[in-house]
């Protein structure tokens, strides 16, 4: 089996803060990871290294072996990234960002357009294809920033939050598109702070404290850890984190 | 302590987050050149203390105190106008604490009154910085008149900020929220220009044009005239007693005549800018994916600004800002030899044209909405950089090109100018590249948030002037001094890219 990403030793230091203390971790293809953690344990910093947005003081991230500091144009064409705001541009309709979304990743104009299309309209945006997206609500934004990393069907997408602002019927059809997208072969690697949705629809999860990982695995694999057998994957998790905390 | 609740309560409030909102990043420079200014105020004024002394202890005030007062009302009436614009629309659309009050149990007169209040407050404290240093000067000088000011520039404030939330309401009814926004924020910037216009008009035409009669003016303030008495707003500079009373009470009987009318339809106003569905474009509109990179990114680009009124009012008014100044260096070149189209050319395009593209190119660079996205896109970000740049000089280039033709056209020598407003803009765009900061567009001409480096800012303005200096030397055919001037060039280039690669970047892509 492939290795969809692969941090090695990776470090990041604000300051005097420590936000990502050696982190060495291996997500393999065809997975939908969740990395969780409390506020500040290092998730985002570590995502947007993995994206290339922030260099790494020491280590790498490599995405299907290609290095994102030694080869990133390699790399950030495997990969997609979904921050917890949504990147978009207020006065761009819909189908003119997919069209510049598109072109960055140099998918062809044929081929983009027709899946923009489908896109809009599997996301509920197709009505609204006429409108700014400045004119759009949170959950609107979210969904047309979501058809933005699909446009150009990366092996890996690694979203932030991607369920904040969606309402229950929007959720759903996000949770079910990364579920297929994840049963097609591909990767997906979130955070989030909803127990459930991580309990529900991840194959493994990671927990993040203080810029480390302190527990790795399946959901029965975290019990063991914990010793909370049968246990939520809530308890499991406020178990490893404030035990960690108090430690 | 002050009682929850009530309007001085939410007036603190006001004038707190107003002053939390000011860049105290450079507060030693802010501070020192404040200091440097009081004191040459209180050089100047000590200086024409005995002029003022004698002219206010007359029985009737001199047509030079009536020019002066008169000038100061109408620019002062202005100024506050303008910064009342200004802050009404912070106070109603920006600062997004609406929302918070008006779901509290505070009556709606008393919220919309702190804002109208907060709104004079922070005009009259704005010019406190100047009537100050004048009053105090005043009292030790014995001119206890001047202490007019204070009642003056409060009814100034409060006519002024009453005014400008009228406005701005009203322009919320007529237009919808956020169409009204951006008609104020332009009209925010033409009144400032058409000032900055007004006070260059005397040199435009060389005093060719006398715009007020001051005698006649004088004769309206005498007291035998029975109309003298409109002119109370002026008089009150003077401290006259009535003219005062006149004064306050009329501005806080407007100012609470427009809580009384106006509370409503703020609530009104300020409901429909969150709760109002915006107009749908045609949605049949179709989008036809671009097969060119560089068409794409430019095409985005272009887009972006031409969908934003406020960004290309804001561009073509800062234009209207160099005006006069193309004209006096035109004015100044009458008599020379080289005077004609190619010297206008020249001025104009490396005046106006260089600012253009530094402007177009900070809205391209600086107000990149989703840096995240370019820079995690597998997209080559040197050559997005320079797709940007093009974006930016080809509207500046297409706006000069009919100056070049009508050069070519009559004959005229065309290539001097061309080249040198070629590399004008060129340079002065990719100055401004290396002078960039993320800024969000809506904070793009807002000077409060401004990160740019006065040293490489320097460099622009002196690059500009250089090359336009050099177009003239090339004009004139002094080759010496042409080779010395393109030196000059080299070593600002130089001195910039230096600096830009001691500080780094801050864009993200």
């Amino acid at each position: 089996m492939k290795i969809a990403l692969q941090l090695t030793s990776l470090n990041k230091r604000y300051d005097s803060h420590q936000a990502v203390n050696s982190l060495s971790l291996e997500v393999p293809e065809g997975y939908l990871y969740a990395l969780l953690g409390p506020n500040g344990a290092g998730k985002t910093t570590t995502l947007r290294m993995v994206a290339g947005l922030l260099k790494p003081d020491s280590g790498d991230a490599a995405i299907f072996g290609q290095s994102i500091t030694r080869s990133p144009s390699a790399a950030k064409k495997l990969l997609a990234y979904l921050p917890d705001e949504p990147l978009l541009y207020s006065k761009l309709r819909p189908m003119e960002y997919l069209d510049f979304v598109a072109g960055l990743w140099g998918i062809p104009a044929v081929k983009a357009e027709s899946y923009a299309q489908e896109l809009l309209q599997k996301l509920n945006l197709w009505d609204v294809r006429g409108d700014f997206s400045e004119t759009f609500s949170r959950g609107m934004k979210q969904k047309l920033s979501l058809a933005g990393a699909f446009i150009h069907q990366p092996k890996l997408i690694i979203l932030d939050e991607p369920l904040t602002g969606l309402d229950a019927a929007a959720a759903r059809l996000v949770k079910n598109m990364l579920t297929d997208y994840v049963q097609e072969g591909n990767t997906v690697i979130l955070t989030t702070h909803i127990m459930e949705i991580a309990e529900r629809m991840a194959q493994r999860i990671g927990i993040l404290n203080h810029g480390q990982l302190i527990a790795e695995g399946s959901l029965d694999e975290l019990r063991t850890q914990s010793g909370e057998l049968g246990g939520t994957l809530e308890t499991v998790f406020l178990d490893l984190t404030q035990d960690k905390d108090i430690a | 302590m002050m009682k929850v609740g009530t309007l001085p309560w939410l007036l603190r409030h006001d004038l707190l987050l107003w002053w939390r909102g000011f860049n105290r990043k450079n507060t030693t420079l802010i501070v020192i050149s404040f200091g440097l200014l009081l004191a040459s105020l209180f050089f100047l004024l000590w200086l024409a203390l005995d002029n003022i002394r004698s002219a206010l202890s007359q029985t009737t005030i001199p047509s030079e105190a009536v020019a002066i007062a008169v000038l100061l009302w109408v620019i002062g009436f202005f100024l506050a106008f303008t910064q009342a614009m200004g802050h009404s629309l912070v106070a109603l659309f920006e600062r997004g604490d609406l929302d918070l009050l008006v779901s509290s149990p505070i009556e709606s007169e008393i919220i919309f009154a702190s804002r109208l209040l907060g709104v004079a407050l922070k005009v009259f404290l704005s010019s406190c910085w100047l009537i100050v240093p004048i009053s105090l000067l005043a009292i030790l000088g014995g001119i206890p008149q001047l202490l007019g000011l204070y009642p003056f520039s409060i009814g100034l404030s409060l006519i002024a900020a009453s005014l400008a939330i009228l406005l701005t309401l009203g322009l919320v009814n007529l237009l919808g929220a956020k169409r009204a926004r951006i008609f104020a924020q332009i009209l925010t910037t033409l009144l400032s220009v058409l000032l900055f216009l007004a006070f260059q008009l005397p040199s435009l035409t060389r005093g060719n044009i006398q715009i007020i009669n001051w005698q006649y003016l004088q004769a309206w303030f005498e007291p035998e005239n029975p109309l003298s008495f409109i002119w109370f707003p002026v008089k009150a500079l003077f401290f006259d007693p009535l003219a005062v009373l006149l004064t306050l009470l009329i501005s806080s009987a407007i100012a609470w005549l427009t809580i009384q009318l106006l509370h409503r339809s703020f609530m009104a106003g300020t409901q429909q800018s969150v709760t109002q569905k915006h107009q749908r474009l045609s949605s049949k509109e179709q989008t036809s994916f671009t097969t060119s990179f560089n068409r794409l990114v430019l095409n985005k680009e272009w887009r972006l600004i031409w969908r934003n009124p406020y960004l290309i009012s804001n561009v073509f008014m800062q234009l209207l800002f160099l005006i006069p100044a193309v004209i006096v260096v035109l004015q100044g070149n009458t008599s020379r030899a080289v005077a004609g189209l190619p010297a206008f050319a020249i001025v104009s395009s490396v005046g106006i044209g260089g600012s253009l593209a530094m402007s177009l190119t900070r809205i391209c660079v600086s107000g990149e909405e989703a840096s995240d996205l370019l820079k995690s896109s597998p997209a080559n970000s040197a050559k997005l950089r320079s797709l940007k740049l093009l974006a930016a000089f080809i509207p500046v280039w297409l706006l000069f090109s009919p100056l070049f033709i009508i050069l070519i056209v009559k004959g005229e020598n065309w290539l001097i100018p061309l080249i040198i407003f070629l590399a004008a803009t060129t340079c002065a765009a990719i100055l401004r590249l290396w002078n960039s900061h993320p800024i969000s567009l809506t904070d793009m001409f807002n000077r409060r948030n401004n990160q740019d480096n006065v040293l490489l800012t320097m460099m622009e303005v002196l690059l500009l002037l250089m090359w336009g200096w050099l177009g003239f030397t090339l004009l004139h055919g002094n080759n010496i001094l042409v080779l010395i001037q393109l030196g000059v060039i080299g070593l600002i280039i130089a001195i910039a890219y230096g600096r830009s690669r001691q500080l780094g970047t801050s864009l993200g892509f």
